[in-house]
């Protein structure tokens, strides 16, 4: 394992959004005596499947797994994901997330915790979040626009095999494994993430099997 | 629907599944058949073809169970860009060279990738961004500066940007109908209206330059360089307009001011009277930064140059605040 490794790793359907998010991560100040790389996953066959694929094929004690839709517009992202990792209980960090998490297990009905810039087609705006004060705020789930890691843990594809509940699944596989899992306080975000609107065709499917599985 | 049920109660999540459900059989299954009324009318001919698609996008089937979708959402920013295009050139402009949903899709995409280039990119990376997406995808000026009002974080910082650009590039045909844009849709940019009549005068002769140059206020009594000054009031333009950000901005200038509090006022004061909501949400974003003064000052200047309007509105909120009490 390489510590001094940050790796960003992404499913990928679209050369245009590969190549664009690609130009974020070259801006951004790669802290001396690191080094960074970029893992595009093309045609996996669910989040997590890639996810664990590219899990499996980099050295990186850090791995950033996010969207491709998300971009990164902090440059000092790579150190102020540092800074927060130097504290060995936190596991896992989002740029969004869920303090407590909604009986139903839907993030968003929860109070969320965090700062973003979104696209949602008819405007681009700050979504509305409540503000992390101190340095980090720790909370039960993560949005999977964006994730950071220290620890190496799978993936559950016997589980989630499509596109939703992977996030909060893997918060709460963190969370079973004693780590923490954090939002940091963005005074402005660090990503902007051009999502437009929520597909929400098996979501539902994949609610049912999380609650089974974790409630 | 129940009010009563709590959104984050599993009732809740099963009535959405539900809505979901029906949505997909009712609706979803039918999208790609809609998409294909759009496509044929984009390959049709392009007289009438902005009304064409208005018309189909103001159905009823349309407006109420398809306008929160990617493909219905692309043509809907496509024709509102049409709209407002000042007859574009033939084979210019949104539409031009469109001939199906997803290619619309695609054309919006490259805009707002070029647009959050201009906001979070280097110059450099972003200029280039720029153009390539001007040029390859046909966009007018107007067009695009359209997309920046609806795709931007910071329309206005943007919109800065993209003049800086022609400027240097000597685009100054352009410059001057991005920059007429922004006079008339922000009004109040002393630095723009200046560099606008210096256009004029280059490129059109003396008449328009002279008219313009009459909107131009003196500010007497002001003491610095009339260079500090359009900084300064850009800063107060870009708050006036909602960017809030502007305060740090405007704390940091009026810091290399020699008794910039002061000259602060002295700017709002020669302000053309601003909208009283204006004055409001300046003065809140004062309050905010914990300049309670400034926002005092703001709102005391407010109320005189809008005969009490602003006194009036804060009373209204005052009131509702007790009753809801």
């Amino acid at each position: 394992m390489n510590e001094r490794k940050i790796c960003f790793i992404m499913c990928v359907n679209s050369l245009e959004y590969e190549a664009e998010q690609i130009k974020y991560l070259q801006a951004l100040r790669v802290p001396e005596g690191y080094e960074m790389e970029v893992l595009s996953i093309w045609d996996a066959i669910s989040m997590t499947a890639g996810y664990n694929e590219a899990m499996g094929a980099s050295d990186a004690k850090y791995k950033v797994y996010l969207h491709q839709d998300v971009f990164i517009i902090e440059r000092d992202f790579i150190e102020k994901i540092l800074r927060i990792f130097k504290i060995k209980e936190i596991g896992l960090i989002g740029m969004v997330g869920a303090v407590c998490f909604p009986e139903n297990a839907i993030m968003w009905y929860g109070g969320r915790v965090g700062n973003l810039y979104g696209n949602m087609r008819y405007k681009t705006q700050k979504s509305k979040l409540r503000t992390v004060h101190e340095e980090y705020c720790t909370v039960e789930a993560v949005d999977g626009l964006l994730m950071a890691t220290q620890y190496d843990l799978p993936w559950r594809e016997d589980l989630f095999d499509g596109w939703d509940f992977y996030d909060v699944s893997q918060s709460r596989e963190f969370l079973k494994a004693g780590y923490q899992v954090v939002v940091p306080r963005q005074e402005k975000p660090w990503c902007l993430h051009d999502d437009g609107f929520l597909n929400l065709k098996n979501y539902y499917r994949y609610r049912e099997k999380f609650l089974r599985e974790y409630c | 629907m129940n009010p009563e049920i709590r959104k984050d109660s599993e009732e809740y999540a099963r009535q959405e599944a539900e809505r979901e459900d029906v949505w997909q059989e009712k609706y979803g299954r039918k999208l790609p058949e809609l998409c294909g009324r759009f496509d044929e009318i984009l390959r049709g001919e392009d007289e009438g073809k902005t009304e064409r698609l208005e018309v189909l996008l103001q159905s009823d089937e349309v407006k109420e169970h398809y306008q929160m979708t990617e493909e219905i959402a692309a043509v809907t920013l496509g024709v509102m860009i049409a709209k407002r295009e000042r007859c574009p050139r033939k084979n210019e402009g949104i539409l031009s060279g469109i001939v199906s949903v997803k290619q619309m899709e695609s054309r919006l995409r490259k805009m707002r990738f070029a647009i959050y280039g201009m906001e979070f990119l280097d110059a450099e990376v972003a200029e280039e961004g720029l153009y390539q997406c001007m040029e390859e995808e046909r966009l007018t000026i107007i067009g695009f500066v359209t997309g920046v009002v609806i795709m931007a974080v910071h329309p206005l910082r943007v919109m800065l940007f993209m003049e800086k650009c022609f400027e240097r590039r000597k685009m100054y045909g352009i410059e001057i109908v991005l920059l007429e844009y922004i006079t008339q849709m922000w009004e109040g940019n002393q630095r723009m209206v200046c560099k606008l009549a210096e256009l004029y005068e280059r490129m059109q002769g003396e008449e328009n330059a002279v008219c313009l140059r009459k909107q131009l206020v003196d500010y007497p009594g002001v003491w610095v360089e009339r260079e500090q000054i359009y900084l300064l009031q850009e800063k107060l333009w870009h708050l006036r307009y909602g960017d809030q950000e502007a305060v740090e901005e405007l704390l940091e200038q009026m810091g290399e001011t020699h008794r910039g509090e002061e000259l602060l006022f002295l700017l709002l004061e020669q302000e053309k009277p601003w909208t009283p909501e204006q004055y409001l949400s300046v003065a809140d974003a004062w309050f905010a930064a914990g300049r309670d003064h400034i926002g005092q000052r703001v709102l005391e200047i407010g109320n005189k140059e809008t005969d009490g309007e602003v006194q009036k509105i804060l009373q209204n909120m005052r009131n509702r605040e007790k009753t809801d009490e």
